[in-house]
Parts: C-alpha cells; structure tokens; sequence
C-alpha cells in the first residue's frame, strides 16, 4: 500500500494540496492516531499504520481509494461515529 | 437422579447458554432455574451464583432482588459464608444465622432480611476461576442432609456449563475499540464483495460506491453497509460506469 507516485506532476499537485488539508484536519480533531487508523481499518481501509501515519505527516502519498477512506473516518469519528 | 432428568437439565443449561448474550445473563438464568428446581417443595429459597475470574470483575447473579443484597453485603465487606466458600472452595453451612458468631459484621448489616439458613457450596471451574452456589431460606435448619444432597448435585451438574460459558464469554481480550472496529471491518468487506459482483468491478470502486452513498445521505458507512449486505438496498453506481 505505500504506493509509488504514478500520476503525472499536476495530479502531484492536486494530491499534496489534498495531503496537506486532511493532515490539517486531523490536527484540528487532535484524534489519536492509533485511534483513527483503527476506525479507518473498520471501513475497509488497507493502508498500515506506518504508512498512515506517514501520510498525515505529508511524507508519504496514498492511493486516492485510501485517502478518501481517511477522510471518511474522520468525518465519522467527529460526528460520533465511535459508538 | 434418573438419567433422563439429567439430560434435560444438560439440554436446558445448553439451551441458556446459547440464547443468553453475555455472562451475566446466563448467570443469571442459572440461578433463576436453580432457585426453581429447588423450591420444588414449596419452601422459600434464593439461589445466587458467584464467579471470580482472574484478570476480570466479579460476576453475581441471584434468583431474586433480597439476595442481591445479600450478595453486595458480602462483597461491600469482603467477608461472608458464600465468600469463604468461593475463596476457600468449600463448603459453609449456616443453620442459625443470628446465633452463629462466625460472621460479626455481615450479620448486623442483614439483620433486618430475616435470613436464617445459608448454605454455600463450591462449584468446579476452570482453574483461573472459582464459582459458587448460595442458598438462602428464612427458617432456621432448612438445609437438612437431603437437601444438601440436592444442592451438591445441582452445584456439581452445572460445573461443565459454567466451563463452557467461562470459554464462551472470556474477559475481552480486545478493548471496545477494536472489537467494533473488526466488527465493522466484517461488515464493509462483505458488502464490499457483494458490490464487486453485482458491479463486476474492482475493490475500491466499490469502496468507493459505500463512501458515496453515506456522504450523500449523511449516513455512516457501516449503516450503508448493513442495508446492503441485509438487501435492503444497493448503491447506485455513478453515470459511466456499468460496463
């Protein structure tokens, strides 16, 4: 899962504005990362922990299916979705 | 005990087992069945269960609301016939409660229940847990030998349920955290499958499809989830892309 960049340099673009709102928002929700990752695994989610954490430090990309599941999360786990 | 009955005790416990949701509740349903068989003749009696596992909370069950209190009053203390028995896995026959000196403070705190016979006696288990029956009746002496033959018969044929409810229902080993999130996991994959066929697509189209279909109707995934793997329902997949 800790995929390759494949996308041509403005997909590149358009992936580290994304990267670097979700990352933004997960500061905001100060959820523990553990905490996340395991909510997210619960939707479907493929990506390790590492990986994960990698990528809501900017350091690393995830398949657009992925980064669409953490933003998922989080919409979910803000709104109670932990019940 | 003829055989017959035997079995249908078995069946009975088997039967409590598998329609009870937690431990407490099959606890409970055995003390509740216990404190019926043995009320055979018409004599008031309560019955409550007591396991202490190792590594988890003490679970007590009791046929009725006056020997819950008896039971907390033990524990409130930490002392008490039922707790001796538990602990020591023995047997504690009280047949004069107010005249028996063995029990100091337990006894002022119950006075007013009017208690008078106790038995308690230890129940087989597993070895990183001990359980036991506890009788309770309001007249003094009213455990003679038959019926404390009966008790330890009821204690020893409910040692193999109890085994097997105490596997069954094994403290959490996952927090709640991960329980719901395996849970959920189970649930997402299997609608998941279920999409890629109907769509004959890939995982994260269909991934994709779920988180879709909960955005736009403000629902959690798991709840899209559940409808479709209950077909109730079946996302739509978006203008383009049925083959």
């Amino acid at each position: 899962m800790n995929a390759d960049w494949t996308g041509g340099p403005d997909q590149l673009l358009e992936a580290d504005e994304q990267r670097r709102d979700v990352a933004r928002r997960f500061r905001n929700t100060q959820l523990p990362m553990m905490k996340l990752w395991t909510y997210y695994y619960g939707l479907g989610g493929d990506a390790d922990e590492m990986s994960f954490d990698a990528y809501l430090n900017e350091a690393l990309h995830l398949p657009a299916s992925q980064v669409g599941l953490i933003a998922t999360a989080m919409r979910e786990l803000c709104e109670g979705g932990d019940r | 005990m003829a055989g017959n009955s035997a079995l249908t005790t078995a069946n009975e416990y088997q039967d409590l087992l598998l329609d009870s949701p937690g431990f407490p509740e099959f606890l409970l349903g055995l003390a509740t069945i216990t404190a019926s068989r043995l009320r055979g003749d018409g004599s008031p009696l309560e019955c409550s269960i007591t396991v202490e596992r190792d590594g988890a909370p003490s679970t007590v069950a009791c046929s009725s609301e006056e020997g819950h209190k008896l039971d907390e009053t033990q524990y409130a203390l930490d002392a008490g016939p039922c707790l001796t028995a538990l602990r020591g896995q023995r047997t504690v026959l009280v047949n004069d409660f107010p005249n028996d000196d063995r029990w100091g403070q337990y006894l002022d705190l119950i006075a007013e229940d009017d208690v008078h016979s106790v038995l308690a006696v230890p129940i087989v288990t597993a070895p990183a847990s001990k359980a036991a029956l506890n009788c309770y009746a309001r007249t003094m002496h009213a455990f003679d030998p038959a019926v404390v033959v009966l008790i330890y018969y009821h204690a020893a044929s409910m040692s193999r349920i109890l085994r097997l409810a105490l596997r069954l229902h094994a403290p959490e080993v996952f927090p709640d955290g991960l329980r719901a999130a395996l849970k959920s996991r189970a649930l997402v994959d299997a609608a998941v499958s279920l999409v890629m066929l109907q769509t004959r697509g890939g995982r994260d189209d269909a991934l994709g499809l779920l988180q879709i279909a909960a955005t736009s109707s403000n629902r959690r995934v798991q709840e899209i989830a559940r409808e479709i793997v209950d077909g109730g329902s079946f996302p739509v997949p978006p203008m383009g892309r049925q083959r």
